[in-house]
């Protein structure tokens, strides 16, 4: 019995001993990391410049509360050959560990080559601390530029790049593309569409006709304007406009709402549209492929229509408005730019798999075929 | 005859003659000022009457004794030995309590217990009555175990009080008290208390041996038996032993099959066996509406994670894993930290040690100087040690919150306070992976415990459907109608498996 | 001996397996679909063989193949159990070296392996040495925190699946299939210990083995399936694709869920190595008679620990990582020993029976 206590007294000894001091003088304390929420990479000329806003607070001290009134970041740039090469150069300059553990979005330039995300997320993937759902966009310059743009609103600048990106998404302006996105198809064609954000200028005699200047007014804005393809790697000259990315939404059935203007009675009327019910199915006529989506939505009308036959009328009017929309997107994504970025292409792989394999290195021809039947019900609450 | 002394009077018997009587006790006694000897003349028989002072009732000896003697005496003017010793035992109720003693062992026990002694010339016997009359205090509130809605009343240290409290609120034949006397220079007074037809046989018989076992000199509180009756005292981080001052709490528990241990001298009375679960119970449980008894029981239960885990977490998430946190809840934190001096395992130490240090402070202090502590643990160390930035606000947060879930559960007290040092020190030492492993090696150690072949984490594992409700919430009354349970059901078989 | 209760002894078996599910490692060519197919496959056989087990255990309530044999034979019994020590001996090797070399890839930074070897080998030391009742107890708490934590993570990333990942566009789906549930045999460690426990259970303990089968198929099937349908090909980029489904998942008070998750797959190495180190600590004494209980497992725990240190110290360990174990060790000690006990080994007096 007392050799037994002996051996659980030892044995519970080694187990305090080094867990105590596994690794003692090691860890990294939480005011010894930089926080980074946001990267803007640009490739140029095979070289990354990777830029990086890092938190950085105006106001310090143990009983100071965070000041949300002040941007709160700091950039730091540097290139590399790749971009974990850069990102330590960056660690470099600020001497301190960077910590990419709230990464919330990262930008690249319009000359990035997306064609082997593995190599290009190597940063990420490596790391367990990145995000998988980190905001991937492209800018309009470059995105150096986007990380030097000083934002009050919110908690830190970064911040402001997510919203406009989300609230872009829940109107249907853009599409958002995520870091799982893009890894969850690796080793599948690569048929991207990235929202592309650009920075507005504050108006100058708006600014100009107040005696007091704040500094929320000074500010620029972010916007998307419009949505990248990027197809194999490549980001292509065409892109998509908002009605196109509505569309593109409505398609795979990520819409939550969109708002249009319907011609009524020869008058302009908003229109918002929610989404209902969606079903997309990939069927095989004859050897033909076809796509049919099936698409059920509620209209919520700036006017009040009382009368079914009006209700009728305006469901006509923005089934079409869709169907414009949908058809347009298609035609410019699957046949102008043979971009996939539907996930048809996984519906083909899921269902028919055995002629995926046979067509594999042919995808863009058979996905290129494909044709598209709508079936939108629209009902006007 | 050799005159006993205090080394060899327990088995010696009592002289015949009053004055060899007299001589020895006072040889054992060693003379001591409190022993008072009255000699009387009972029937013209000489006899002795020996008390200590201040332990005896002088009104109940003068109406109880004294006047009924001194009757007899009138009555009878003379007689012999025989007839007076019967008087003394079968013929007259001079007191509620009353044996004959043979040896002065018994004499002695019973003189320290605050019975008065009559010797008479000639028997080698005594009579000795119970008319006890120390100072003690009386029924009052229970310090420790507040409730709101329940009795208020608490044991006291005289443990035949004690067992009066129990006695009135259970008037059932089965209730038994099994008085002993353990601690070889303090003989005190132990009885160990159980219900015939709910407790386990075994475990009294067990439980028996384990105190008869005890060959302690002293035996002043309930703290100094506990080790010989719970086995794993040695080993275990827990107690499968619980204390309660209350008599509601422990007429519950003997209703339950448990067995009580009240020690002569404290107030708090030994429950074994008990079981973790128990110890987020309250008797304000029982007058509560039941959706209000499940909302405090998991609040109690997040109380005690929060006691336990909740700073070594902060530490090990802070430095190890920063990414759990929210990004707001972070960048506020690395604000407060940033202008720190030292690590934030060192700061949270610190300020649990200076809290385990005022909190200890606060009890021993006198009560006029009492407030002094909270103004200096509040202003001067709080407040002023974040103003000066040795410790930042958010910690200041994780601390009170800790201390003051640590005080929901005071019976485990002990236990939060030292498992929350060893969290912070492995949280800060080896992250996630240090606590994880922390929490195996407890797991494991509150599992082994089973004492008197009940498991300490029953119902929960072995699991028992029908005590399962008694930890989540509480069981209903018109369940308890049907079946009452005991802990009888929790008991392991001979191999080790829920019976 | 403590017996365990049926619900302790599937608890048991579920949390060892429970690890193997999150320290599951995908070969860069797996295919989902066929890996959740080639699970089922190998349930069915393992299903076939507890079986076998059941009909040991109906004609030998109170013995293991090894006390059996043991008490048949000296020199036969103390064959069988050295075969038993080796597969134990063996798979914490295994365990120890795997969860080193993972807690090493995310945490290389603060802790040194040496350290990790060392505290999870003590740890799982103090397991080992508390006892079978013990064991079966803490793995009841264990399995309901596992049940949690997976059902949460579960929850928060419901929004993102999507079912049009799951596909079987392979040149040989057969043969992927079958190599699957090959695979998943070998991952099957849990035989080994079912047939070496059965008599330390109450009830019916095969019963319970095949509950314990068709729970753990679902539990792998679900989980599989959530990380295809959320990650889609990125499960097999990941090097610990539960924890990068935890990574991924996302509520309001936690950020990020791969913490949370990984003190749980924590406490499971500690428990499984337990159970192992417990396990081979008695075939050790079967073997060795002499030795105390302690004294076994410890030695049983060092062996597998100093083992490791040659592959992880040099950091040679993906090697060994990947190339996995053999199923036949499994079905030898699983089905042929108890099947050879049954057809040879007569029902009747022991060579070691006492009066």
């Amino acid at each position: 019995m007392k050799k037994r206590k002996i051996q659980v007294a030892v044995v519970l000894f080694i187990a305090a001993v080094t867990l105590l001091f596994s690794s003692f003088g090691r860890q990294v304390d939480i005011e010894e990391r930089v926080l980074c929420h946001a990267m803007g990479v640009d490739y140029e000329n095979g070289e990354y410049n990777v830029s990086l806003q890092v938190f950085k607070t105006q106001s310090m001290g143990s009983d100071t509360p965070l000041d949300v009134s002040q941007s709160n970041i700091q950039t730091v740039n540097c290139k590399g050959r790749s971009i974990r090469d850069a990102i330590e150069g960056c660690q470099y300059q600020i001497g301190r560990e960077i910590f990419f553990g709230h990464l919330q979005i990262i930008c690249f330039n319009k000359n990035t080559d997306f064609s082997s995300p593995e190599e290009l997320f190597s940063f990420a993937i490596k790391d367990k601390n990145v995000f998988l759902g980190v905001e991937l966009c492209l800018a309009e310059n470059t995105a150096e530029e986007l990380m030097n743009v000083q934002l009050t609103r919110g908690t830190m600048s970064s911040e402001n790049f997510t919203q406009v990106i989300k609230m872009g998404v829940k109107n249907g302006v853009t599409v958002e593309c995520r870091l799982i996105d893009l890894l969850s198809c690796i080793r599948s064609p690569q048929y991207i569409a990235m929202p592309v954000i650009s920075i507005k200028q504050p108006l100058g005699d708006f600014a100009e006709s107040h005696e007091e200047k704040s500094a929320e007014q000074q500010e620029p804005l972010l916007e998307i304007k419009k949505t990248a393809l990027i197809r194999k790697g490549t980001v292509l000259e065409s892109y998509l406009s908002h009605a196109d990315a509505s569309g593109c939404l409505w398609l795979t059935g990520k819409a939550e709402q969109y708002s249009d203007i319907i011609e009524y009675n020869g008058s302009p009327m908003d229109v918002r549209i929610t989404s209902d019910s969606h079903s997309l199915k990939l069927d095989n006529e004859n050897g033909r492929l076809v796509c049919r989506l099936k698409l059920s939505v509620l209209a919520h009308t700036s006017l009040d229509i009382r009368d079914e036959k009006s209700s009728d009328k305006v469901a006509a009017l923005v089934k079409q408005r869709l169907e414009e929309n949908i058809t347009g997107v298609w035609n410019k994504a699957m046949y102008e730019n043979r971009t996939d970025i539907f996930d048809v292409w996984r519906l083909f792989r899921h269902k028919y798999p055995q002629s995926y394999l046979k067509y594999a290195d042919r995808l863009d021809e058979v996905l290129g075929s494909v044709e598209l039947e709508t079936d939108i019900t629209c009902r006007v609450s | 005859m050799n005159t006993p002394d205090f080394r060899n009077y327990k088995n010696a018997e009592i002289d015949k003659t009053i004055d060899a009587a007299m001589t020895s006790l006072r040889t054992i006694t060693g003379n001591s000022m409190d022993l008072n000897i009255m000699n009387v003349k009972i029937c013209s028989v000489s006899c002795a009457l020996v008390s200590i002072e201040g332990m005896i009732s002088t009104s109940a000896m003068s109406e109880l004794i004294f006047r009924p003697i001194m009757e007899l005496s009138a009555q009878k003017s003379k007689g012999n030995s025989e007839q007076v010793f019967d008087f003394l035992t079968k013929e007259s109720l001079l007191a509620a309590e009353r044996k004959t003693v043979f040896n002065y062992g018994d004499v002695i026990q019973f003189l320290f217990s605050g019975f008065a002694v009559i010797f008479v010339e000639g028997l080698s016997k005594a009579v000795v009555y119970g008319i006890q009359g120390y100072d003690k205090r009386s029924v009052s509130e229970p310090a420790s175990e507040q409730t709101i809605m329940c009795a208020q009343d608490s044991f006291t240290e005289t443990i035949r009080t004690n067992i009066s409290l129990v006695r009135r609120r259970m008037k059932t034949p089965s209730l038994r008290f099994e008085m002993m006397q353990i601690g070889k220079r303090s003989s005190t007074d132990v009885c160990m208390v159980y219900m015939s037809d709910r407790a386990s046989s075994d475990a009294v018989d067990r439980l028996r041996k384990q105190l008869k076992g005890i060959k302690l000199d002293t035996v002043l509180t309930s703290g100094y038996i506990e080790p010989f009756i719970d086995e794993g005292f040695g080993s275990s981080v827990f107690s499968q032993m619980a204390y309660s001052e209350r008599p509601d709490m422990i007429c519950t528990r003997l209703n339950q099959g448990r067995i009580c241990v009240f020690v002569d001298g404290t107030p708090f009375v030994l429950i074994c066996p008990s079981l973790f679960a128990e110890n987020f119970q309250t008797m304000d449980d029982f007058a509560e509406k039941p959706f209000y008894v499940t909302f405090m029981r998991w609040l109690k239960y997040i109380a005690f994670f929060l006691a336990v885990a909740f700073p070594g977490l902060y530490v090990a998430l802070a430095s190890f894993h920063p990414e759990v946190f929210t990004l707001k809840l972070l960048l506020n934190l690395a604000v407060s930290e940033e202008s720190t001096p030292y690590p934030l395992t060192v700061e949270v130490l610190v300020l649990m040690l200076l809290f385990e240090i005022m909190k200890e402070a606060g009890l021993r202090l006198p009560k006029p100087v009492g407030s002094t502590v909270s103004i200096v643990g509040g202003l001067i160390i709080g407040d002023a040690a974040v103003k000066s930035g040795l410790v930042s606000a958010p910690l200041l947060i994780v601390v009170g919150i800790t201390t003051t879930s640590s005080f929901v559960i005071p019976s485990l007290y002990q236990q939060t306070a030292i498992l929350r040092l060893v969290y912070i020190l492995v949280g800060g030492g080896s992250g996630l992976y240090g606590i994880a492993l922390c929490t195996v090696l407890l797991m494991i150690n509150i599992n082994s415990m089973d004492d008197l072949a009940v498991s300490y984490t029953a119902p929960v594992t072995p699991f028992f459907s029908k005590g399962i409700k008694d930890v989540i919430s509480r069981r209903s009354f018109r369940s308890y109608e049907k079946t009452h349970s005991t802990i009888k059901e929790y008991k392991l078989d001979e191999k080790g498996g829920s019976q | 001996m403590k017996k365990l209760t049926p619900s302790q002894f599937f608890a048991m078996l579920i949390c060892t397996r429970a690890f193997s599910m999150m320290t599951f490692l995908p070969e860069s060519t797996a295919n989902a679909l066929e890996l959740m197919l080639g699970t089922m496959l190998s349930t069915a056989f393992q299903i076939v063989m507890i079986c076998g087990m059941a009909a040991f255990h109906k004609r030998f309530p109170n013995d293991d193949p090894c006390t059996l044999v043991v008490s048949r034979s000296k020199w036969a019994g103390r064959g069988v159990c050295t075969m038993y020590l080796a597969y134990f001996l063996t798979v914490s090797f295994y365990v120890i070296g795997t969860f080193t070399y993972f807690m090493d890839y995310y945490f290389s930074d603060y802790i040194p392996r040496l350290m990790i070897v060392l505290s999870v080998a003590a740890c799982g030391i103090y397991v080992a040495m508390s006892g079978l009742g013990v064991i079966g107890k803490t793995g009841t708490v264990l399995f309901v925190l596992f049940l949690f934590v997976t059902s949460i993570l579960v929850i928060s990333s419901l929004e993102d699946f999507t079912f049009v990942d799951f596909h079987l566009a392979e040149r040989n789906v057969g043969k992927g299939i079958f190599h699957s549930a090959v695979s998943e045999l070998a991952r099957s460690s849990y035989l080994a210990v079912i047939a070496f426990l059965l008599p330390s259970t109450k009830g019916n303990a095969a019963k319970t083995s095949v509950y314990f089968l068709l729970t753990r198929l679902a539990l792998v099937e679900i989980v599989l399936g959530f990380i295809t349908m959320i990650l889609g090909d990125y499960t097999l980029l990941a090097k610990l694709p539960f924890f990068a489904l935890a990574a991924f998942s996302r509520t309001a008070i936690i950020e990020r869920y791969d913490a949370a998750v990984m003190g749980v797959w924590v406490m499971l190495s500690v428990y499984k190595l337990g159970v192992y180190f417990h396990c081979s600590g008695r075939c050790l004494r079967y073997v060795f008679p002499k030795l105390g209980s302690g004294s076994g497992v410890i030695i049983t725990a060092v062996i597998p620990a100093a083992a490791t240190l040659f592959w992880l110290l040099p950091h040679k360990w993906e090697s060994i990582a990947y190339a996995g174990l053999s199923p036949i060790p499994l079905i030898f000690l699983g089905g042929v020993i108890p099947l050879l006990c049954l057809i040879f080994v007569k029902k009747g007096a022991r060579s070691d029976e006492k009066a």
